[in-house]
């Protein structure tokens, strides 16, 4: 008699893609610098040498240092820290409000759900970037309201995923079944949807986490995000302009650190939809 | 002194269908602790229906009138606040697919214990322990089976033993059963048949089978109640309805069912494979009902005048079996009951 019945194992064990593999350490990679900038960098990120200022790639400065003189890899893992608190938050707010009003349109319907979606649509016809520019620009430059900004544009990302996600799920059996046992819906949409939501969920974070980092570099470009001497990825590669020709490396490693950052949260992203979508996998 | 459960005239129509008949008309009915009925008929003629009339569960543009009574209390009355409390608490629901009953996602005991917890306010651990109960008592005894397994772990007819188990997690009055047996296999069926009839004796509640095979009614309802459009067709003693067969309707479902071709030989009197006798024709659709009995445009018996008005349900009288009517202005008459032991009933023709 074999024990047909086996013993349940942990739910999230993703069959190892390459994407999800090379996604992961990426991210782990620069999620370890911030956290490493945090107690140790090569050099002070802010301290000025002004003899040693755009000094290219070597030993001691091993990707090289900038006008005034700051090292170019102390910057970079200590902006790593503002681009990862920026974009994380910025996805909290926007999944926090997002996910709430989308799971709300789904549960009620009629009137809430037009309302809510329409505005989602509102909020969808303006560019992403330009809005997060014109709210800094009126509220000010800084990092919360850099969070607020990109927050905002991701709250109907979430709104629009989380009601599409929960329409199917309430026209299932076992939600019938939950109604049948006497929940209401808040009950049912907390125990029953949303917990059959967060696969989907869970991929747009990675994905949206990755457009945040882009839109904070956006931000810090035109300096609207953090404000120096707090070292951010998008001020870096403002203030390397002038010296594109000169000292191309300024421009170089920060623009690769972002690139690099982005591409591994959208490989992650991919790799996690493949490992939790069971559309994806059995096709795979 | 009030019924358990008690319909009377309940209707349900869907107001935004211009024209449409109502989706239930006229439905009586009347349960008692202890007692099983068994409501039969084909696909979209109302049985669902009226079960999510009880629970109080109509899609949102149905509006329903008549009485829905528990306990004396009227349902369709009672606010939503009201219903929550009622359901799953003292009327629970068992579901056709077991395989989609269930949220994917959950431990099937967290889905057993939910329910405990929201109207007994019991711990955790006491919610534990009585789902741990409820899975022996639905023959999954530990430790084979878990309170942590998932859904996916288990097959159809496991998984409708948890469904059932969750049913019944708060004690019920009413335990709804919709469709239990449909999707599961024969072998399986029958067993979980068994079960809900255990249950019910032992638990005292009173059950509404649905369902569209009539030998599951015959071998566990005492009273049965046809549906066809919207409409009781006929209704009695299980024994009484199968002795008699008085509407044209269930005669046609018997035939149709695989179980008439057992009881009757597999060839006809020329040496030819007898064939199932498939009523022709589709339950009409709301919107296009016809004026008369809704049957007629099928019945081998129609005349002009069902196709004037709905006939009423009315009993056929006779001694001892006063609860048998049927909504038929030509009912078969008692003698040519179909003598399911030897010869084809009259519509297998």
């Amino acid at each position: 008699m074999s024990g047909a019945i086996r013993k349940p194992r942990a739910r999230l064990v993703p069959a190892a893609s390459p994407s999800l593999v090379v996604g992961l350490v990426v991210t782990a990679i620069f999620v370890g610098m911030a956290l490493l900038s945090l107690v140790w960098t090569p050099w002070e990120p802010t301290a000025l040498n002004i003899l040693n200022k755009l000094k290219p790639p070597s030993l001691a400065h091993p990707l090289g240092t900038d006008f005034f003189g700051r090292d170019v890899l102390s910057q970079i893992m200590a902006g790593a820290q503002v681009s990862i608190v920026v974009a994380v938050v910025a996805v909290l707010v926007g999944a926090g409000i997002g996910v709430p009003l989308g799971a709300l349109a789904a549960a009620r319907g009629g009137l809430v759900d037009d309302v809510v979606m329409r505005s989602t649509d509102l909020a969808f016809a303006f560019p992403a970037l330009l809005t997060a520019v014109i709210i800094t620009a009126l509220a000010g430059p800084g990092a919360v309201n850099a969070i607020v900004a990109i927050g905002i544009f991701n709250i109907p990302v979430f709104a629009r995923l989380t009601r599409g996600a929960a329409l199917g799920l309430w026209k299932r059996d076992f939600v019938l079944a939950a109604r049948c046992a006497g929940k209401s819906d808040l009950a049912i949409t907390i125990e029953h949807v949303l917990p059959n939501c967060t696969a989907v969920l869970v991929v747009q974070a990675t994905i949206q986490f990755a457009l945040a980092i882009v839109a904070e570099a956006g931000l810090s470009y035109v300096g609207l995000g953090v404000q120096p001497p707090q070292p951010s990825w998008g001020k870096m590669l403002f203030d390397a302009q002038t010296y594109i020709y000169s000292a191309p490396w300024l421009a170089i490693f920060p623009g690769l650190a972002i690139t690099i950052a982005v591409l591994g949260l959208n490989l992650l992203g991919d790799g996690l939809r493949d490992a939790l979508d069971p559309k994806v996998r059995r096709a795979r | 002194m009030s019924r358990l459960l008690e319909i009377e005239n309940l209707r349900v129509e869907i107001p935004a269908l211009a024209g449409a008949a109502p989706i239930l008309e006229g439905v009586d009915l009347a349960l008692d602790r202890g007692e099983k009925l068994g409501i039969v008929g084909e696909s979209g003629c109302g049985k669902s229906m009226t079960a999510l009339a009880i629970m109080g569960l109509l899609p949102g543009a149905a509006r329903a009138s008549g009485a829905i009574r528990l306990d004396g209390r009227d349902l369709l009355a009672a606010a939503e606040r009201e219903m929550q409390a009622i359901r799953g608490r003292r009327i629970a629901m068992v579901f056709q697919e077991p395989m989609t009953a269930l949220n994917p996602v959950k431990t099937i005991g967290a889905q057993i214990a939910e329910s405990v917890i929201l109207h007994l306010r019991l711990s955790k651990a006491q919610a534990a322990e009585r789902a741990r109960a409820l899975l022996d008592r639905v023959g999954l005894p530990g430790p084979r089976f878990s309170l942590d397994l998932y859904p996916h772990q288990l097959s159809g007819g496991q998984r409708q033993r948890v469904v059932i188990a969750i049913a019944l997690a708060c004690g019920p009055d009413v335990l709804i059963a919709d469709e239990p047996t449909t999707a599961l296999d024969v072998t399986i069926q029958a067993q979980i048949l068994d079960l809900l009839e255990d249950l019910v004796a032992e638990m005292g509640m009173a059950l509404v089978l649905i369902t569209h095979d009539l030998g599951v009614v015959e071998e566990t309802c005492e009273r049965m109640m046809v549906m066809y459009a919207g409409r009781v067709v006929e209704s009695g003693r299980t024994d009484d309805v199968f002795a008699h067969m008085a509407h044209p309707y269930t005669r046609g479902l018997f035939a149709a069912s695989p179980r008439s071709a057992l009881l009757t030989s597999a060839r006809d009197a020329s040496g030819r494979k007898r064939r199932l006798a498939a009523i022709p024709g589709q339950v009409p659709d709301p919107r296009h009902r016809p004026p008369g009995c809704a049957f007629a445009p099928r019945c081998p018996r129609a005349q002009d005048d069902c196709r004037a008005a709905p006939p009423p349900l009315v009993p056929l009288g006779g001694p001892d079996r006063a609860d048998h009517a049927a909504a038929c202005l030509h009912p078969h008459p008692p003698a040519a009951a179909p003598d399911v032991g030897h010869a084809a009933p009259e519509a297998a023709r």
